[in-house]
């Protein structure tokens, strides 16, 4: 298999170099071909990189001398950002297909959409390559191309994980700007335009081919150990996702962390240099209590503390001292558990409960989230859908949302059908929902106030 | 040693399980029990729809039982089984509040009521705004809750026993939901001086949690850092400070009204839900048979406290109805407003409504 993809990679690589020298006559040099996925692209075909982009009737956003300015209706106005310092020079922008501008700026990469027409920070939760971005290309699979002066990377543009290339794959730099089209990507240099297809070959998988499925017991802090041989196109990393949750956390040295006491299904997924996602393992697993909370002991102790109480509860003398030493026993321990659970803060223990809620510190900077449902009619118009309307029991929104951001088709039209039909209860005629958003709600503390920014989307899905 | 031991019981005793006048835990019976029902009517759309999916009407939450299920080994039900735990939670509880078999309907309808929250709980996240109700429902049947203020204690004096409006009765459950209360307000304001530190009252603190929370207020409330910096002082001193309604009595003239009002901002700029379960609890720091005769003189003295205290009545029957109206129906909420009234009325016609009678019913405990 492995020889397999060797050659075709070399097949490709090989026509695309024809292709080039028959364009322009250039000539690649024998080592770019042998070590780099990137191939010269014929002068006839280098591509324009608009610094124009179009949100909708009334907007227009646009990189002018390094600032980033918009006409609204006719009016030019300069677009202000969330960062206390500004965002630096604007380098490259580009429009992701669900609407929000992907901004390049010396300060890093910044979001806006039409509704928000403020420059945010992108969430990206690992670090980007050094240096100020120079370029910046959305394709249509939820990716953002983007390139320092040295460096070449890809961000998710849904969960903000990315991958640097190695300096190996790249064509020689410096890199001055990237462009997505046609599924390629497109990559300038001082020398010139290369051209990078992504997604070739099969996307990451075990080397097998075949899913693992496991059971594991995770250990007291909530670790279970994990060998996979996993292959993917510049080599695969892995992250993973608990059921119900919906963001994807790295796997690091084949350690998956986190798990709370309980059962857990754990999906890993390979995630190749182009951001494809195989699922390549999952297992369930049981993450026990920690022992001072085991189920046997915990009451054996308790009783055995209650015992020791009792004794020492008891009246030397008057009436009903039985009644008078089980009544003080008793309140006496519940009120030294409410006082140890107010100290361990386990919240399953209820109703001893501890008080860490609200504790967690916000600064200038700070970003709020608050994820949300919406309904796509046919003409393109979106609508919030409560959660009850839509018939999702939820007490935190991500327990149920996250199988629909991550779930099957299938999966979505049903939610699809139960939003039309309890939409058609409640008398609602006219239009029905024909896709389903899941969105992320941002909201950006600073020392001006909160601002509402760009949120991120999770999932847009339309029925065919 | 022992002599310490002793005298250590003895305060404890005396301190935990005090004698008080069996209205006043007659009262506190029937406000819990109906504080219970209305949470119990208020969960049952949420646990419904999940036995509803347990019963294979669509893909069920995960089950995430609380540690009291686990030991028990507890499972989900289906629609079958939950409405009967529901049917005998309320008619326990509906028992419980009106004073019938009062022991018995109250142990019943605490099992019930830990049932119906702990099905809710392992579906989802366990809250604290029912933990002093949990204590409070658990203590109930170790006290003599039926002797007054219910129809137990009507019908033995019916019946010539006993005249229990007179009689004083071990009250722990009153002292135990108070323990709870002051724990729980002070565990909250410790936590976050202790885990949150200074920072937490840099005002981005509050604001993110507002914010976060998106009330119907929060976006309002929660434009300033400053604002929000002033907002995190009051909230952690009124936390950290409750213990003060026990030590100096006096002080319940601030702390109550501040806790209750805070819940309620809580609920403007956090959506947090109106909280009712915890503030109508608060009720218990007050000597709840004294508040008709309190009431009664308030509104025959001077017109100006009278007519405030009409308006506070009002606006407090709005706000409790209006809540209660979210989980309870309501010609039930209109049904009992209408029966606490006619009491009142009752209770003011029997002791005449002129201002003599009121001369030494009013002195503050």
């Amino acid at each position: 298999m492995r020889h397999l993809e060797v050659c075709t990679r070399q097949v490709l690589l090989t026509a695309n170099l024809l292709v080039c020298m028959i364009g322009c006559g250039l000539v690649a040099s024998g080592d770019l071909l042998a070590q780099s996925p990137f191939v010269v692209l014929a002068s006839g075909l280098q591509p324009e990189v608009a610094a124009t982009v179009r949100l909708n009737q009334d907007i227009e956003v646009r990189i002018e001398g390094g600032a980033l300015l918009a006409t609204v209706r006719g009016e030019q106005v300069q677009v202000p950002s969330t960062e206390p310092g500004g965002c630096g020079t604007f380098h490259a922008l580009t429009l992701e297909p669900t609407g929000r501008v992907v901004l390049a700026a010396e300060g890093g990469l910044f979001v806006l959409d039409a509704e928000h027409l403020i420059a945010d920070r992108m969430d990206v939760e690992e670090d980007l390559p050094e240096g100020a971005p120079l370029g910046v290309a959305a394709d249509g699979h939820n990716r953002v191309w983007l390139c320092t002066s040295s460096d070449f990377a890809v961000v998710d543009a849904r969960f903000g994980y990315c991958r640097t290339f190695s300096r190996e794959d790249l064509p020689p730099g410096p890199f001055v700007a990237v462009h997505a089209v046609d599924g390629r990507v497109l990559l300038q240099t001082q020398q010139g335009w290369f051209s990078y297809r992504p997604d070739q070959g099969q996307p990451p998988s075990t080397v097998d081919g075949n899913v693992v499925e496991d059971s594991l017991q995770a250990d007291p802090a909530g670790r279970i150990k994990i060998a996979l041989n996993v292959r993917g196109n510049g080599g695969a990393t892995l992250r993973h996702r608990r059921r119900h949750h919906h963001r994807l956390y790295p796997v690091r040295d084949d350690i998956v962390d986190g798990l709370r006491p309980g059962k857990h299904v754990v999906e890993v997924l390979g995630i190749d240099r182009d951001l494809r996602t195989g699922l390549v393992a999952r297992y369930q697993v049981h993450a026990p209590l920690p022992p001072q909370y085991s189920v046997v002991w915990l009451p054996v102790m308790a009783a055995a503390g209650c015992g020791v109480l009792l004794l020492l509860a008891w009246p030397r003398s008057g009436r009903r001292r039985k009644t008078r030493a089980l009544l003080r026993t008793g309140v006496a321990a519940v009120l030294g558990v409410q006082l140890l659970a107010a100290t361990l803060g386990y919240g399953r223990s209820w109703p001893f409960v501890g008080f860490s809620m609200y504790t967690e510190n916000y600064y200038a900077g700070s970003v709020l989230y608050k994820p949300r449902l919406r309904g796509i009619f046919e003409d393109g118009r979106i609508e919030r859908v409560g959660f009850w309307a839509a018939g999702i029991v939820q007490d935190d929104a991500w327990q149920m949302l996250s199988e629909l951001a991550h779930g099957s088709g299938e999966r979505l039209q049903k939610r699809l059908d139960i939003m039309n039909r309890r939409r058609q209860q409640r008398g609602y005629r006219g239009q029905k929902f024909v896709g389903i958003e899941i969105a992320d709600m941002r909201t950006r503390l600073t020392a001006d106030g909160p601002f509402l920014v760009a949120p991120t989307i999770v999932r847009r899905w339309s029925q065919r | 040693m022992s002599s310490v031991l002793r005298r250590t019981w003895l305060s404890f005793h005396r301190l935990m399980l005090p004698s008080l006048p069996a209205a006043r835990l007659g009262a506190f019976r029937a406000l819990v029990c109906l504080t219970a029902l209305y949470d119990v009517m208020l969960y049952s759309p949420l646990v419904f729809a999940d036995a509803e999916l347990v019963g294979g009407a669509g893909e069920p939450r995960p089950w995430t039982p609380i540690f009291l299920f686990q030991a028990l080994g507890v499972q989900p039900i289906g629609p079958d089984a939950a409405l009967i735990a529901y049917r005998v939670a309320i008619v326990s509880l509906l028992l419980g509040v009106l004073g019938v078999c009062s022991r018995w309907s109250c142990a019943i309808g605490a099992l019930a009521f830990y049932y119906w929250t702990g099905l809710a709980y392992s579906f989802g996240k366990p809250h604290h705004d029912k933990v002093a109700l949990a204590f409070a429902m658990a203590a109930l049947p170790f006290a003599r809750v039926g002797a007054a203020v219910s129809i137990d204690a009507f019908v033995r004096s019916k019946l010539g026993r006993s005249r229990p409006i007179e009689h004083h009765v071990q009250a722990m459950p009153i002292r135990l939901v108070q323990a709870t209360l002051v724990l729980g307000y002070c565990g909250a304001g410790m936590s976050k001086l202790l885990l949150g530190g200074f920072d937490w009252f840099n005002g981005y603190t509050l604001q993110g949690i507002m914010l976060g929370h998106k009330g119907q207020w929060s976006w309002w409330v929660g434009q300033s850092p400053a604002l929000c910096q002033f907002q995190s002082i009051g909230v952690v001193t009124v936390q950290a400070c409750f213990p003060l309604v026990v030590l100096w009595p006096a002080s319940r003239w601030f702390f109550l009204p501040a806790a209750t009002g805070f819940h309620l901002m809580t609920w403007m700029t956090m959506d947090t839900g109106p909280y009712m379960r915890v503030w109508l609890l608060l009720f218990v720091f007050t000597p709840m048979e004294r508040i008709p005769a309190w009431l009664r003189q308030r509104l025959i003295g001077p017109k100006v406290p009278a007519v405030a205290t009409a308006l506070a009545l009002v606006a407090m029957a709005w706000l409790i109805g209006g809540v209660a109206c979210s989980g309870a129906p309501l010609w039930g909420v209109l049904g009992l407003g209408g029966l606490l009234l006619l009491s009142f009325a009752r209770y003011c016609f029997v002791h005449r409504w002129n201002r003599q009678a009121t001369a030494d019913t009013t002195r503050p405990q």
